[in-house]
């Protein structure tokens, strides 16, 4: 075996050590045979060292494109919730069975962390933007941040249309006679085939992501420029600064419960809405990077 | 042979600069890899000596952001040539206005 030969193999075991598959894994080996055969002299580097930086080139790469196009799937598929949201407004609760309220239910839930999870991860993604790598856990969390709102994205558009399915296979009367079949079906199918779409793009920057290990930021660190104040109010503690939203958010939309004389509602609403928004802190939390993993759970 | 630290560039500095150089350098006519090495050390008259595997993983980068395409070459042997794109077109010249903007900056304080 000569040289250029042990050479080529060890860059190839490498760079599939580093994630580095397939026809992109040929082409890069197949560059540097057609470089050692113009100059067998020449000096490449180390294998292991090249394979690192394909990888953190392609991760952060990856990441970053997964980011921007789950971002702007869901943005898109938002607006088709909207128009979907319009289409079903002439429906009333007699049109409606059980499975159609909790699906509705679990709509606006999946709905929140889908904004939560894309619009976070558009923030990490600026705010990395000068970056030329980026370490293997900001690429795993802007991964799991796109994929978490692409499939809370399809959750949110899925569910009503499944419950309708659910209903009419037990021989329930849906809206299907109904005017707005024409719309609602029409939007909920675009907006699962935008999400779907942008799909492939997270799994491949979830195989493929960057070897050099650092440490990832949290949601203080998402905020940017308003991370000092941020900072100062919540005394540096992402557990404080969560606490502290949910507990505007709870304050704002009891306002708005009194600002249409109806406080009762109001207080409830915003108690469930931080409530939520504290669920879901405490379940996603340190998924989506929000909050630092401790030592133990690395 | 003078690399880059005789230079009394650090290769952190040239790095920082790498991908202006391989647009400038793939602008004139599409090159494969060891060309554009090739290339860069005449042009800088020996005086830039990257490590020379680096240049692929900067070429694929420019490549994946749309700044260069790539094709296969069958000419006598199978190699990939680089070619800059409308979008790497013109962030050379935008590369090359800051430089220049910088390096006069620069050379006002010192001269």
């Amino acid at each position: 075996m000569t040289d250029t030969t042990q050479y080529l193999d060890d860059l190839d075991a490498q760079l599939a050590r580093a994630g580095i598959r397939g026809a992109r894994r040929k082409r890069i080996v197949a560059e540097f045979a057609d470089h050692l055969s113009c100059d067998p002299a020449a000096d490449l580097g180390d294998p292991t060292a090249l394979a690192t930086q394909f990888a953190d080139e392609f991760g952060t790469s990856f990441a970053r494109t997964a980011t921007y196009q789950a971002f702007v799937a869901l943005a898109l598929a938002g607006i088709l919730v909207v128009v979907r949201a319009v289409a079903l407004l002439p429906l009333t609760a007699n049109d409606l069975g059980t499975a159609d309220t909790v699906s509705l239910l679990i709509s606006a839930i999946a709905a929140q962390v889908a904004l939560v999870a894309g619009g976070l991860g558009l923030l990490r993604a600026l705010r990395l933007r000068g970056r030329g790598t980026i370490p293997r856990e900001e690429a795993s969390v802007l991964a799991r941040r796109a994929g978490t709102g692409l499939a809370a994205g399809v959750v949110t558009i899925a569910a009503f249309p499944l419950s309708q399915a659910y209903r009419a296979h037990h021989g329930a009367i849906t809206i299907g006679s109904h005017p707005t079949n024409v719309w609602w079906p029409l939007a909920s199918a675009a907006g699962v085939v935008m999400l779907v779409a942008a799909a492939p793009a997270v799994v491949r920057a979830g195989r493929l992501r960057p070897q050099t290990a650092g440490p990832a930021g949290d949601l203080l660190a998402d905020l940017g420029p308003l991370q000092p104040v941020a900072t100062r109010i919540a005394g540096g503690s992402v557990n404080r600064l969560a606490f502290i939203i949910a507990a505007g958010l709870a304050i704002v939309i009891t306002l708005a419960g009194v600002a249409v004389n109806d406080p009762y509602d109001g207080v409830l609403r915003g108690l469930l809405e931080g409530g939520a928004f504290l669920g879901g802190y405490a379940f996603l939390g340190r998924y989506l990077g929000i909050r630092r993993r401790e030592p133990h759970d690395v | 042979m003078l690399g880059i630290a005789s230079l009394g560039m650090e290769a952190e500095q040239l790095k920082g600069h790498l991908d202006g150089l391989v647009l400038a350098i793939i602008a004139g006519e599409p090159k494969h890899g060891y060309a554009v090495i090739e290339a860069l050390k005449v042009r800088s008259r020996g005086r830039l000596e990257l490590p020379e595997g680096t240049i692929y993983p900067a070429l694929h980068r420019l490549e994946h952001n749309g700044l260069l395409s790539s094709e296969w070459s069958d000419t006598g042997r199978r190699r990939r040539v680089y070619r800059l794109t409308a979008k790497g077109e013109r962030e050379l010249g935008i590369r090359r206005r800051r430089w220049r903007e910088f390096a006069s900056t620069v050379e006002a304080v010192l001269a």
